[in-house]
């Protein structure tokens, strides 16, 4: 038996079919690398239209006019501000959100003091006041207006506690103070662990974490068709959520999938495509090559059961496409790492596990394997497909091209399932065949499947396709080729 | 009495409507090598499907060295080596890895082995190129060595002169002949080509429409049909009234006659009472093609 298996992956191993696309996996890992790392997160933002704007709209008002004195402000402030923004570059950046937030509105103060109500005295506190925030965004000096920021809502929030002891049954206002301690919270982390305004990733944690706290405790009176979709929701919310903050408190990167470290941990669903090509192509051609280039007859009078010769084939497929998952691991380790710094992959794997509500802390090759167990049942069940179309019509092109349908048919299969509501589809493989859906305590897309069932909805259903294939493998007559 | 190797009796195999197989039996003894001879169609290459388990077997039995294929698969098979039609090779390999898949399967098989075998077909120095660039004499030797290398004792080549040039041809034939006589192997070969087979088998089995016509000594079949005599003499043109034999006039100087030996004198005494000069008699040797054509009554196929 195993010198059968060391045959087939002899045979394998010495046509070009593999190496080709091994090779198009590497290049397409390696441009996904190169991509995303210089991928720039701050998308530009071309103020000089508006300046161009805002001076066309100036030519045409009279500040003198009464009528026109207000549009004349609005223009000749919007102006200023965007002068001001292309000082500060055209990029996305800190110094533009300070502009627009806090700048712009001194500005508009200092224009209408000057233009419509001709106070000298409050024009100059304004400039003077316009200064200081020029002067401290020349400086660099963001937390400063942080700082404000936190100022304001903490005022808020006394005022609406205050507010609070008068009127008792008021919800809204525990609302409003819920939401307050959340903005005071964000503002209170942007100056502990120095996040400055932007939109990079630690920004977009603030933002999750923000948005995500605020959906939960909305999702309680949202309606929900079942209770299922709900606990769904509520779980990927709480994941969402655990996992930004872990990422602030720790000052840790470990929820970005887009770096060399987050490419690897998604590796399933990023070469999944790949993955599946290699495995599909290997188990639907191992038996009908033989077939095809008549060499079936030299393996069929060899000393062996045609049982035994093609569970070898069956095993040397698996074989293959754990060597070839391995082998994307490396690329996109080693091409990752080459890319973008092999200390990225120091950082181990986070998850939510909702059995006790924590975050955990995995290290890589062990989330990797187990992800690696989560996902076989699928590719082996597609693989099998393959194998037994293969072995039942003798034909290659066939077999690949039904296990890739039955690949991206799947989803197809699911969503209608959902769409229609269709309560036997949890007997049906798709839903069942990706366990990673539960790990860490999660619960799977369907409400009506469970770990259990799904076991055995794998193993019944790769019995269904080998048996047939064995039996009539065993008793098939070799016609002329 | 030889041990007998190969024994097929009664088969009969049915592929879709047609009968394919009509009661095919014989039996192939250690040393002999049996030449399977019937035109295209008449069921060689399923009669050895059937011999090595590659199809079902409708009705009948065969039995290699005393196990039945049947029932007892990998022992019946266990010291068989065979090429089908054409030699299975796996192209993308080389010649030496193609024989050590092989070798893989055999436990019994070593290193020294394979070279040993590639000594023997001659292949020394194209064995690691790709099999894909040989030409098909090679690939011929090299399907030899593959079917040889596990020391088998019955050896089954399915049209093995195809495609061979006659140096190629005679190559394969020594080859096939020192197997037989140094390893004491049985040899089966098919052909519908008989002159290719005709030096090289000792033994025949003449198959037409799925059914053994004759199973014979090769020699037995030569002498059990009439010999032909040649004769030249001056002039034939009143041999027939002369002579009562069946007679074929070729020229007007040379006609043959199928006798016995033992009338060859009648005929010359006749001739020479008619005055007519004879100047040369001689026999002439049957073929085997010959022989098979007079069996089988030409090429018809169902």
């Amino acid at each position: 038996m195993i010198s059968l298996i060391k045959n087939e992956l002899t045979k394998i191993f010495h046509k070009k079919g593999i190496y080709i696309t091994l090779i198009i996996t590497l290049v397409f890992i390696a441009a996904i690398n190169i991509i995303y790392k210089f991928k720039s997160d701050s998308f530009d933002y071309d103020v000089s239209y508006d300046i161009e704007n805002y001076e066309e709209d100036l030519k045409n008002l009279d500040p003198n006019n009464p009528r026109e004195v207000d549009a004349y402000v609005q223009a000749k402030s919007g102006l200023e501000a965007s002068k001001l923004i292309q000082k500060y570059g055209d990029k996305y950046n800190w110094q533009m959100r300070v502009v627009n937030n806090y700048v712009r509105s001194t500005i508009i103060s200092m224009n209408t003091y000057l233009y419509e109500s001709k106070d000298t005295k409050k024009y100059e506190e304004a400039k003077k006041e316009y200064e200081m925030q020029v002067a401290k965004i020349d400086s660099g000096d963001w937390k400063y207006f942080v700082e404000t920021e936190l100022k304001g809502v903490e005022q808020d929030l006394e005022d609406a506690k205050k507010q609070k002891e008068f009127s008792q049954n008021e919800t809204y206002l525990d609302d409003e103070i819920y939401n307050l301690e959340l903005e005071k919270q964000v503002l209170k982390w942007r100056l502990e662990k120095n996040i400055c305004y932007g939109d990079d990733y630690k920004n977009n944690c603030l933002d999750t974490w923000y948005m995500r706290k605020k959906d939960i405790k909305g999702l309680k009176q949202e309606n929900f068709s079942n209770e299922h979709n709900y606990k769904l929701n509520y779980q990927r919310m709480q994941e969402e959520i655990a996992i930004s903050e872990y990422d602030i408190v720790n000052e840790t990167n470990s929820g970005i999938d887009s770096d060399a470290r987050g490419l690897l941990l998604n590796i399933f669903d990023q070469y999944q495509l790949f993955i599946i090509i290699m495995g599909v192509m290997i188990a639907g051609s191992i038996v009908s090559e033989e077939f095809s280039k008549g060499t079936i007859k030299l393996l069929l009078i060899k000393p062996y059961q045609r049982a035994k010769i093609l569970l070898a084939k069956f095993i040397t497929s698996i074989i293959v496409l754990l060597i070839v998952i391995l082998l994307v691991m490396l690329m996109q380790f080693i091409l990752g790492g080459i890319v973008q710094g092999f200390n990225l992959f120091k950082v181990p794997a986070v998850v939510y596990n909702h059995n006790i509500n924590q975050i955990q802390e995995i290290n890589i090759p062990t989330y990797l394997a187990m992800q690696l167990v989560g996902k076989l049942p699928m590719y082996v069940l597609l693989m099998t497909l393959a194998f037994a179309v293969s072995t039942l019509f003798t034909n290659s092109a066939l077999a690949i091209t039904i296990g890739l349908l039955g690949y991206m048919g799947g989803p197809i299969v699911n969503q209608l399932a959902m769409a229609y509501k269709l309560s036997w589809i949890r007997y049906f493989v798709t839903p069942n065949w990706d366990l990673t859906q539960y790990f860490y305590g999660g619960l799977p897309e369907f409400s009506n499947v469970n770990l259990a069932l799904s076991i055995a909805v794998i193993v019944v259903y790769m019995l269904i396709m080998l048996i047939p294939t064995f039996i009539v493998f065993n008793k098939r007559n070799i016609k002329n080729i | 009495m030889e041990n007998l190797v190969l024994s097929c009796k009664d088969l009969y195999k049915k592929l879709g409507k047609k009968q394919i197989l009509k009661g095919v039996s014989f039996d192939l003894y250690e040393g002999d090598i049996l030449g399977f001879i019937g035109p295209n169609g008449a069921g060689k290459t399923t009669t050895i499907k059937l011999i090595l388990g590659l199809q079902g077997i409708n009705s009948g039995k065969v039995t290699i060295n005393g196990y039945d294929i049947k029932n007892n698969f990998t022992k019946a098979i266990k010291r068989v080596g065979a090429i089908i039609e054409n030699p299975d090779l796996y192209m993308y390999l080389t010649g030496y890895k193609n024989l050590e898949l092989v070798a893989n399967m055999y436990p019994e098989v070593t290193k020294q082995r394979i070279d040993e075998v590639v000594k023997l077909v001659k292949l020394e120095k194209r064995i690691n190129d790709k099999v894909s660039k040989y030409s098909l004499g090679m690939r011929q030797r090299l399907g030899v060595a593959q079917a040889i290398l596990h020391n088998p004792n019955l050896l089954i080549l399915d049209e093995p002169t195809n495609g061979l040039d006659p140096e190629g041809i005679k190559d394969l034939r020594e080859l096939l002949k020192n197997l037989a006589k140094k390893e004491k192997m049985a040899i089966f070969i098919s052909s519908h080509n008989l002159s290719e087979i005709e030096s090289l088998c000792n033994k025949v089995c003449i198959i037409q429409n799925g059914e053994v016509v004759e199973t014979e000594d090769i020699l037995k079949v030569k002498s059990e049909s009439q010999t032909h005599y040649e004769i030249t003499v001056d002039n034939t043109e009143n041999i027939n009234k002369y002579l009562s034999y069946p007679i074929e006039i070729k020229d007007n100087s040379k006609f043959s006659v199928s006798v016995t030996r033992e009338q060859i004198p009648q005929i010359v005494k006749t001739l020479v009472n008619k005055e007519i000069k004879v100047y040369e008699i001689h026999e002439i040797q049957m073929s085997l093609e010959d022989a098979f054509l007079k069996k089988t009554g030409g090429n018809t196929i169902d």
